[in-house]
């Protein structure tokens, strides 16, 4: 498969561990403190795709601020965009709430780009059906892989930036697509 | 390739500023930095990687610019980010782009700190209203609980109390047939009949308790003659205190009125005075003092019982405890408690000075107006 880069955006309300879910993807490493990101933090990971896929993809991974006040998100950033992941904080209600919101303003600028929810945070969240029940109604409701994601374990991170990368060189890509073994 | 002066681009690297011209395919063919120099955009600005179809729009002039403000870049190796903020715009006379890009990361920085400052605010804004919620749940959740027990003292009062007095008054008529009774169904009946006056003192005791969680001291708003309210209280427990051969004396000065609450306060008093009796000795003594202090007034109500150690009083005013142990008498361990509920109700404060075998001393001082009386007053 021929080596390209793919950009890739982070979207999801203040706080819900975007940048710490990019930091254990591109550096495996965790900040206990919480940093408010402003702007956007443009870094690249190279990745190799995962079986029946062959080769290599780098993703331009665009870490974008949670929109506030100081820090609004500008519908620029989304342009040129591959796919995007929705980071919500599953101690936090609301974050999951805004993901419809998210997701509409990227589809709107990007209609066909694949998108990915990371459900964060899973660590603090001691009751596994509660998590369950939340990923079932997400599921259903934005028909898109959902992932119950910790950037403070590692737990499902790398996974849910591969299944992204899959999903945008099959939609991107239909010369790249596995060939039988 | 075009140029500007070195006057020009010493300014702009002043500034932080640096600019950049593309042709028709991409190339950067003029440049305020000179390693960029004849490579593509993306060559150049990795940031663009990805843009492709959104910098043709713009070149082909259906975008009119895109802005892009602070983006932050770092490699793989480090987690240091420097700010720039890109402006791109079609450059016609070469049918290419024109971009301009400024370091921002001073700016840059002190926004992170408001947004910082914000964000954590926010959250902070968050976690109350979730404990707001949590509250108004926990409540309900009272409100319910406090349903719950309203039946529950009806049922008492109506399902439990009122087939207790009849289960009484049948023993007691029972114990009356004096003739027909073998000596071992008189002690049956008996026990009985202390069982049943239990139980009835209990439940009398548990309604007290409901009468408390109904009032408020800012309802207290009648007049109270303190010592009409002792000799009622005496009137009512003197046939108990002569069955023991207890004498029952008053030392009784002029006191102001005080406002308060009539029932809860004899309940209160009955609840001392019932006391005295059942721990006092047979044949013993009990002396109900009352005069006027500090603004209020104080009740003493002293008995020549059993009395308890210094230890055990202050475990007195909880629910079930008993400072007397070695009595022959049992009582609900709710009576002390109760009364000191009330006592704290109207502002005042109770206590005990009492020694083994030389009886006990309970005092009552009750501010002459509870509303006007300090917290710091009731203990």
């Amino acid at each position: 498969m021929h080596h390209t880069h793919y950009k890739i955006c982070l979207l999801g309300e203040f706080a819900v561990g975007k940048t710490s879910v990019v930091r254990r993807f591109v550096y495996n490493e965790f900040q206990e403190n919480y940093q408010a990101t402003i702007g956007v933090h443009i870094v690249q990971k190279t990745v190799a795709l995962p079986a029946p896929w062959a080769g290599e993809i780098t993703l331009v991974i665009w870490d974008l601020a949670g929109g506030t006040p100081f820090s609004p998100v500008s519908a620029s950033y989304y342009r040129g965009s591959a796919g995007a992941l929705l980071v919500a904080d599953l101690t936090r209600p609301t974050t999951l709430e805004r993901l419809r919101d998210y997701s509409r303003a990227f589809r709107d600028v990007m209609p066909q780009a694949p998108q990915v929810i990371l459900l964060n945070k899973a660590d603090l969240i001691p009751d596994e059906e509660d998590i369950q029940a939340q990923v079932s109604r997400l599921t259903t409701e934005h028909a898109s892989p959902v992932f119950v994601t910790s950037a403070l374990t590692g737990l499902n991170v790398e996974k849910a930036f591969l299944t992204l990368a899959t999903h945008i060189v099959e939609h991107l890509s239909p010369s790249s697509s596995p060939s039988p073994t | 390739m075009y140029k500007m002066s070195s006057l020009t681009d010493q300014a702009l690297q002043w500034a932080k500023i640096t600019y950049l011209v593309t042709d028709d395919s991409n190339t950067i063919i003029a440049t305020s930095n000179a390693s960029w120099a004849g490579r593509t955009l993306q060559e150049a600005v990795p940031a663009l990687v990805g843009m492709e179809d959104a910098l043709h729009a713009v070149r082909q002039g259906q975008v009119p610019e895109i802005h892009l403000p602070y983006i932050a870049l770092a490699t793989e190796t480090t987690p240091e980010y420097t700010y720039f903020s890109f402006y791109i715009t079609a450059y016609p006379p070469t049918e290419g782009l024109f971009v301009i890009i400024r370091e921002d990361t001073e700016i840059a920085l002190l926004l992170q700190q408001l947004n910082q400052q914000y964000n954590e605010l926010a959250l902070l804004h968050e976690k109350v209203e979730q404990y707001a919620r949590q509250l108004t749940e926990a409540n309900q959740q009272l409100k319910d609980l406090n349903q719950e027990r309203a039946f529950l003292i009806s049922m008492i009062n109506h399902d439990i109390r009122t087939p207790l007095a009849v289960i009484q008054n049948l023993l007691t008529a029972l114990s009356k047939q004096g003739t027909t009774l073998t000596s071992e169904q008189r002690h049956d009946i008996e026990m009985a009949l202390a069982a049943t006056r239990n139980a009835r003192e209990l439940a009398d005791m548990i309604l007290q308790i409901e009468r408390i969680h109904q009032a408020t001291h800012t309802a207290f708003q009648n007049q109270v003659e303190v010592a009409a309210l002792v000799r009622e209280v005496i009137h009512r427990y003197q046939p108990a205190a002569a069955q023991d051969g207890i004498k029952v004396l008053t030392i009784l000065r002029a006191v102001p009125p005080i406002l308060g609450d009539w029932v809860l306060l004899r309940e209160a008093l009955g609840n001392v005075l019932d006391n005295a009796i059942k721990y006092n000795k047979p044949n013993g003594t009990i002396i109900i003092r009352l005069e006027a202090q500090d603004q209020g007034v104080l009740i003493e109500v002293e008995d020549t019982g059993v009395g308890f150690e210094t230890k055990d009083v202050t475990s007195l005013f909880q629910p079930f405890q008993q400072g007397h142990t070695k009595t022959r008498r049992r009582g609900s361990g709710l009576g002390l408690y109760i009364a000191h509920r009330i006592v704290t109700l109207h502002r005042g404060r109770m206590w005990v000075q009492s020694h083994p075998q030389e009886g006990s001393r309970v005092f009552i001082w009750l501010p002459e107006d509870p509303a006007q009386a300090t917290a710091a007053d009731a203990q």
